[in-house]
């Protein structure tokens, strides 16, 4: 009798009013299907047949629901949900909907990739470039560990050098796929290449938005720790290489030298020309000595707060009024210097 | 039969049956078929939304009552409402069947 309960479920499941009045119509339409399936019975029809017949003879579910909601109003949810039920039987058939939703929504998260990797490639890249080319972070101890950092770039110059070569391969290819492939599968297969295509830019972009954070991760540190006679003297030496590489190569006349050492010398200059701290160190090495001792009391200072914070932390008060004394004694001629 | 016309004489036939004793669905479904020798072919479903509306306008009530079999039954009797309306509707039917046939018996003989 499960056909004579879904029967009654479609007739009585969004008749308005209280509950109770939906089970009593459910219970007095059982009982005249059951009426009805006894007699066809009694005149030789099987249970299966009996049962046909008494619902063709009291109509179908949808009409009589009808009627039944003409006399008794209907509920706005069950509504609501039969038309949503209807909704999903529609669109879940149609295929074409769901395959060009595909299409679209990877062609759309293609076309941002390629958007965010030539954004890199545009703005973020020659400015990373140059950053490492004036040596402004300290790499020293991760360069091996960094390696792979300019192969990603490179790799991202060469597509970019090259793409339009891969735009017209991936046209070619694509037109060979709709040409010549014939098969119920196509679809499938068009959308797997291009979620394999989605993939490998995701991959590309990741990787080279990695490669131009993590050099700054580790080197930024590195890059306030060092001390800005370095720099100014490494900058001094790239500058004086170039010079007297270009020197030699005016004196032979050798123009593709002369442009490159030229190029090299204006690019080390102006990287020491833009650098704030370059002048003020060049003054302080002439009085090498003092900037010597101010860093010895800076570092005495910093290790007798650190000792000031343990004896906080022992709650010990003596240790710690000693500790601040010996600071003090230390800080004392730093910041003097810098009222100076 | 044309159930356009037996639409319009529902009411009346529910009606008219109950006034002989009170009936339930199937039973009043039953007895149409029966006594019309099958002559109205309806569908059954259409009998409940009329009984309910019957019920709700007063001329009829229903009760559930328990058979000795176990099973449970809806049955309807006629109300002192009802049995006016009956009167009402036989009478409108009388007249209609009266004008209806004076003008079948003046065109006889002209088709």
């Amino acid at each position: 009798m499960d056909k004579l309960e879904h029967y009654l479920d479609q007739v009585c499941r969004s008749i308005g009013g209280p509950r109770s009045l939906r089970q009593h119509i459910r219970q007095e339409l059982r009982e005249h299907l059951r009426d009805a399936v006894a007699e066809h019975r009694a005149a030789g029809l099987s249970e299966e047949e009996a049962l046909a017949r008494a619902l063709a003879d009291f109509g179908g579910p949808d009409q009589v629901r009808s009627e039944l909601e003409a006399t008794h109003g209907y509920r706005m949810m069950a509504l609501v949900i039969d038309k949503a039920m209807q909704w999903k039987e529609k669109t879940m058939r149609a295929k074409w909907l769901w395959t060009m939703w595909a299409h679209l929504a990877l062609a759309v998260v293609i076309a941002v990739e390629v958007l965010f990797i030539w954004f890199f490639k545009v703005f973020f890249v020659p400015r990373y470039e140059r950053i490492m080319r004036d040596g402004l972070l300290d790499l020293d101890n991760n360069e091996a560990a960094l390696s792979w950092v300019p192969k990603t770039l490179h790799v991202l110059d060469w597509v970019a050098s090259h793409v339009h070569w891969l735009v017209v391969a991936l046209v070619v290819a694509w037109g060979l796929f709709e040409w010549r492939v014939r098969s119920d599968n196509k679809s499938f297969m068009r959308l797997s290449a291009l979620g394999t295509g989605a993939l490998g830019l995701l991959v590309m972009l990741v990787l080279t938005a990695w490669a131009l954070v993590v050099p700054f991760m580790v080197g930024v540190p590195g890059m306030e720790a060092r001390m800005p006679e370095r720099t100014v003297l490494d900058k001094e030496a790239r500058i004086d290489t170039a010079v007297t590489a270009l020197e030699e190569a005016t004196a032979n006349k050798d123009w593709e030298a002369i442009q490159e050492h030229a190029s090299q010398a204006a690019r080390a200059m102006d990287s020491l020309a833009n650098m704030g701290a370059a002048a003020p160190t060049l003054t302080s090495m002439r009085e090498q000595p003092k900037v010597d001792e101010l860093r010895s009391q800076l570092k005495a200072a910093r290790n007798w707060l650190w000792e000031a914070q343990k004896a906080s932390w022992a709650k010990d008060g003596e240790r710690l009024e000693t500790a601040m004394e010996k600071f003090r004694q230390s800080y004392g001629p730093v910041r003097a210097a810098a009222r100076k | 039969m044309d159930t356009e016309l037996l639409k319009g004489t529902l009411a009346l036939l529910i009606l008219s049956l109950l006034s002989r004793k009170s009936m339930y669905g199937y039973e009043i479904a039953a007895t149409v078929h029966r006594d019309t020798d099958g002559a109205f072919t309806w569908r059954e479903g259409s009998l409940y939304p009329s009984l309910h509306k019957m019920e709700a306008d007063g001329l009829i009530v229903g009760a559930w009552e328990e058979k000795e079999t176990g099973r449970k039954r809806r049955y309807y009797r006629m109300t002192k409402k009802g049995r006016a309306a009956l009167e009402e509707k036989v009478q409108s039917w009388a007249e209609l069947c009266h004008a209806v046939n004076r003008i079948l018996e003046q065109s006889d003989g002209q088709a």
